[in-house]
C-alpha cells in the first residue's frame, strides 16, 4: 500500500479537514435526492390515477397504523449494524494505534484507506490482485506468503460459512444505506418501489461493477478511485482521502439508497462473490412451501427483490446468490413457520401469525 | 292498468313469505345441531334480522352501506371512505327463482339470487346500498356487473386474470386508486392516509380475532359445530367489522373456558371433513348442515364466504399513503385462492395445509350448478388428494331443495367410508 500513515486525533483540524470530502459528497447527494424527488411529483402530475398525491393529507405516514414494527431479531441486526461500522471505522485506534491482526480478512465493504479497522476488510487486495504477493515488498518473501495464505483462508472461511450474512449484519455501507432510508421514513417522502423492469436494468449494473472490481487492475486503472465506499469509513475516521470519479458515484449510491432501501447491495460486487458461496453458508434461509399462501409480503419486503422466495414451491432452501439474511421477508410474513432461518440445522428465527397479528389486537384509542 | 302492479305486490308478497321461511328454517336446522355457544347467537340474530325479519344492519354508527361482491374489493378502503361494505353474494333460493327470468339458464345460482334481489327490492341490506362495486371476476360475475347496473348504481372493478408479475399487481393498484374518487363522492368523505390506516386496523382486528378462532376450529375434536362456523363467517357479510370482531372476541373466549372444560361437540371418531368449492352462501346451508346431520364434523372449509375472506392480513411494508395502497393491492390478489386466476395451483397447497392443520379426514368439493371455474380445478384437487391418499368427493347443487335427498345419499356413503377407512387403518 502506498499511502503514509496519518495518525492524528480525533477532532483535531485534520480530523476535520478529513471530514470535507464526505461533507461534499453529502451535499451532492442532498442535491440528487431533491432533484430526483421533484422529477417524480412532476412525472406524477401528468399522470391522473395519481392525482391522489397531490392532496397534502396522504403525503404523511400515518403513526395510527397497528402494524408490527420491531422484532428481536431486527433489534439484534441493528446492533451489529453499528458495532460492525465501529470496529471497521474506529476500533483500531481506541484499542490499539492501526490495525489489529491484519492478515485476517473479513468480506465487508468498509475501506482499508481507514488504517483504524479492526482486521483488514479484502476489497483492496480483491481489486489489486497482483499485489496481494507482495505485501511486505520484494524483501520478504515468506512473510508475503505467510500474509497472503491467511487472507486468502479466512477470507475463504467467510465466504464458505458466513457468506453473505455480514452485508446484512455487519456492513458499514449496510449501515449507511439503512440509515439513508430511515431518514426518508423520518422525511415522509414516498420510496421507489423497484418492480421487475427497474431489477432487469439494475443486474447489467452488477456485472460491469464485478468486471471492474476484479479486473480494473489488469487495465491499469484503479478501482479504489471509482469505489463508491471509499469516503465513508474512511473520512469518518478521520483519514484524507481523494475523491476522484468515486465521489461522483458515492453521491449516486446515498440518493439510490434514500429512495431504494439497500440500493447498493443490489448492485455490489463483493456481495455477489460471497453469495456464490451459499451452498456451504451455515445461516439458510428455509421455506415450508405449503404452509406459503403467496401473498407476495415477502417479495415486497426484500431489499433485494428476489421474487423467487415468494413463487417457489418446491425447494425447502429459498436462499440465493443475492440473499442477505436480513430476516426482512420473515418479519413481515403473516403465516405460521412459513419462512424461516436456521443456523446448523436450528431454528432462530421463524415467522408467527400470532406475532405478525398481535399489534391488530390492540383496540383503537379515542 | 293496475293489474300489473297488483301481480308485482302480490309476487312481493309471496317472495317474501318463502324466502323468510327458508331462512328460518336453516336458521333452526342449524341451530339445533349440537349445543351452540352462547356467544355465537350475535351471529345468527343478524342473519335472521336480515333475512327473516328483513331490517337493516344494526350499526351505532351512521355509515353509507357500500354493496360488494366477491373477496377482492379492499374492505379496508370502503371503511377508509367512512363508508361500510357490505357482501351480497346470497344463497335464497326464492330470490334465485326470481332471477332466473333475468340471468341465462346456465348461469351459477349465486348470480341469480343476487339478481334476483336486485329486481325484488324486498331486502334492505341490500336495497339500502348506494353503490354496488362488482368486481370483474368469473364470467357469470362479470355479466351481472354489467346488467345489474339497470337495478343499482355499479362500478366494475377490473381484476388482472393473472397475478405473478408486478405488472398485473400495478394494474389493480391502479383500479384501487381509480376507486377512490367514486367512493369519496359516494360518502362526501375524503380518503386520507390516516383514514386509510384506521380501515385497515379496524379489519386487521377482525383478521386477528378470525385467527384466533381459527386455532380452536383446529382442534379435535370440536369445540364448536362447523355448520354454526359458516353461519358466522357469513354473518361477516351483514355486519360491520368492529361489531363482527367485538362478538368474535367474545366467542373466542367462550372457545377457551369450552377447551379448558374438555366441553366437546363432536366424538374423538367422527370424521373431520373439509369443504371446499363453490361459495356456500346463506341460507343455503344445505351441505354442511347434511354433513353433520350425517355423522361428520365440519372441521374446515376452504370456499370464499368462509374462511379465505379474512384469512390474509394486510402486510403494510412502507406505510405511506402508496406503501398501504400496494400492500392493499398485494392483498386483494396474489393470496386469493378464486379459481379466476389462470394459474390457482397455490388453491391445492391452501387444502393441503389445511388438511395439516385440521386433521382432516375427508375433502368434499361442492360445486354450484354452472360454476364452472370450480370444475374446472377438480381435476387437480383430485389428484392432489389422491397422493395424500384422502377421499374427495364431488357434490353439485343447486339452490332448491330438490336434490337434497340425492346429496343425503352421496354425503351419508362418503361419511361410511372415512370411517370404514380409518376403521382398517386401526384395525
Amino acid at each position: 500500500m502506498q499511502y503514509a500513515l496519518e495518525d492524528y486525533a480525533y477532532f483535531s483540524v485534520h480530523f476535520w479537514k478529513a471530514q470535507l470530502p464526505l461533507l461534499l459528497v453529502f451535499a451532492l447527494a442532498g442535491i440528487g435526492i431533491v432533484a430526483v424527488h421533484l422529477i417524480r411529483n412532476r412525472m406524477e402530475r401528468n399522470n391522473p390515477e395519481y392525482k391522489i398525491y397531490s392532496r397534502e393529507c396522504v403525503g404523511i405516514y400515518p403513526n395510527t397504523l397497528h402494524q408490527k414494527t420491531t422484532s428481536k431479531f431486527l433489534m439484534i441486526r441493528w446492533l451489529c449494524l453499528f458495532a460492525g461500522t465501529f470496529l471497521w471505522t474506529y476500533a483500531g485506534k481506541l484499542i490499539h494505534q492501526g490495525q489489529l491482526w491484519n492478515a485476517i480478512a473479513i468480506p465487508v465493504f468498509g475501506c482499508p484507506f481507514n488504517l483504524d479497522q479492526v482486521v483488514e476488510v479484502p476489497c483492496y487486495y480483491l481489486s489489486h490482485l497482483p499485489y496481494l504477493f507482495s505485501r511486505y515488498g520484494e524483501d520478504f518473501p515468506v512473510l508475503n506468503l505467510i500474509y497472503a495464505l491467511t487472507f486468502l483462508g479466512t477470507l475463504l472461511l467467510c465466504f464458505l460459512f458466513l457468506g453473505r450474512i455480514l452485508c446484512g449484519f455487519l456492513c458499514p455501507a449496510g449501515l449507511l444505506q439503512d440509515l439513508m432510508d430511515k431518514l426518508r421514513r423520518a422525511l415522509h417522502i414516498r420510496p421507489i418501489v423497484v418492480t421487475d423492469r427497474i431489477n432487469r436494468f439494475l443486474q447489467p449494473i452488477k456485472w460491469v461493477w464485478i468486471v471492474l472490481f476484479l479486473g480494473f487492475i489488469f487495465t491499469g486503472g484503479d478501482f479504489c478511485n471509482i469505489c463508491p465506499l471509499k469516503v465513508f469509513t474512511t473520512a469518518q475516521g478521520g483519514f484524507w482521502t481523494n475523491l476522484y470519479l468515486g465521489g461522483f458515484f458515492a453521491a449516486v449510491i446515498l440518493v439510490g439508497s434514500f429512495f431504494i432501501k439497500r440500493f447498493w447491495c443490489i448492485i455490489c460486487p463483493m456481495g455477489y462473490l460471497m453469495g456464490l458461496f451459499k451452498r456451504f453458508n451455515l445461516f439458510k434461509l428455509k421455506k415450508d412451501c405449503t404452509a406459503c399462501t403467496e401473498c407476495g409480503a415477502c417479495y415486497d419486503a426484500c431489499p433485494m427483490r428476489i421474487k423467487s422466495i415468494y413463487t417457489e414451491r418446491e425447494k425447502e432452501n429459498v436462499q440465493t446468490v443475492d440473499c442477505m439474511m436480513c430476516g426482512e421477508c420473515i418479519h413481515k410474513c403473516p403465516e405460521d413457520k412459513a419462512l424461516s432461518m436456521t443456523f446448523c440445522g436450528k431454528t432462530i428465527y421463524q415467522s408467527s401469525r400470532k406475532t405478525f397479528m398481535s399489534k391488530f389486537s390492540e383496540k383503537e384509542e379515542g | 292498468m293496475a293489474e300489473p302492479s297488483v301481480i308485482k305486490e302480490r309476487q312481493r308478497e309471496l317472495f317474501i313469505r318463502k324466502s323468510t321461511r327458508v331462512a328460518a328454517s336453516y336458521l333452526r336446522r342449524a341451530k339445533e345441531l349440537s349445543d351452540m355457544p352462547d356467544a355465537a347467537a350475535p351471529f345468527f340474530d343478524v342473519l335472521e334480522n336480515t333475512y327473516v325479519k328483513l331490517s337493516d344492519i344494526q350499526d351505532p354508527e351512521d355509515r353509507k352501506s357500500i354493496g360488494t361482491l366477491c373477496v377482492m374489493v379492499p374492505a379496508e378502503l370502503i371503511y377508509a371512505a367512512g363508508a361500510r361494505p357490505v357482501r351480497l353474494c346470497s344463497g335464497s333460493y326464492t330470490a334465485y327463482s326470481i332471477g332466473d327470468d333475468y340471468i341465462p339458464r346456465d348461469a351459477c345460482p349465486l348470480v341469480k339470487a343476487v339478481m334476483g334481489f336486485g329486481k325484488i327490492r324486498a331486502l334492505p341490506v341490500f336495497d339500502n346500498c348506494s353503490l354496488l362495486i362488482a368486481p370483474v371476476t368469473c364470467d357469470c360475475k362479470k355479466k351481472l356487473a354489467g346488467v345489474i347496473d339497470t337495478v343499482k348504481n355499479t362500478v366494475p372493478l377490473h381484476i388482472p386474470p393473472l397475478k405473478k408479475e408486478d405488472a398485473d399487481t400495478a394494474v389493480f393498484l391502479k383500479e384501487l386508486y381509480r376507486l377512490i374518487p367514486i367512493l369519496e363522492k359516494e360518502t362526501g368523505q375524503q380518503v386520507t392516509a390516516k383514514s386509510l390506516a384506521e380501515g385497515i386496523n379496524l379489519v386487521g382486528n377482525a383478521q386477528y380475532e378470525m385467527s384466533e378462532f381459527m386455532k380452536y376450529r383446529r382442534h379435535a375434536p370440536a369445540l364448536m359445530s362447523g355448520t354454526q362456523v359458516m353461519a358466522v363467517m357469513n354473518a361477516y357479510a351483514y355486519m360491520p367489522a368492529d361489531l363482527w370482531a367485538k362478538q368474535m372476541h367474545r366467542l373466542n373466549a367462550e372457545m377457551q373456558l369450552r377447551l379448558e372444560q374438555g366441553h366437546f361437540v363432536s366424538r374423538k371418531n367422527q370424521p373431520r371433513i373439509l369443504v371446499t368449492g363453490s361459495p356456500i352462501a346463506f341460507p343455503n346451508l344445505k351441505i354442511p348442515l347434511l354433513i353433520e346431520e350425517m355423522g361428520g364434523v365440519l372441521a374446515a372449509d376452504e370456499t370464499c364466504m368462509g374462511e379465505r375472506g379474512l384469512s390474509d392480513p394486510v402486510s403494510v411494508i412502507d406505510a405511506s399513503f402508496d406503501g398501504m395502497m400496494r400492500a392493499l393491492a398485494s392483498r386483494y390478489t396474489k393470496p386469493c385462492t378464486c379459481p379466476v386466476f389462470v394459474d390457482n395451483t397455490q388453491r391445492i397447497y391452501r387444502i393441503k395445509q389445511l388438511i395439516k392443520d385440521n386433521h382432516i379426514q375427508g375433502v368434499i368439493y361442492h360445486v354450484l350448478r354452472g360454476c364452472l371455474i370450480y370444475d374446472y380445478e377438480y381435476q387437480l384437487v383430485e389428484e392432489a388428494m389422491g397422493e395424500m391418499d384422502i377421499p374427495i368427493i364431488r357434490v353439485e347443487s343447486d339452490y332448491n331443495e330438490e336434490d337434497v335427498e340425492q346429496l343425503r345419499v352421496r354425503i351419508e356413503a362418503f361419511i361410511e367410508l372415512i370411517k370404514l377407512k380409518e376403521y382398517k387403518k386401526e384395525a
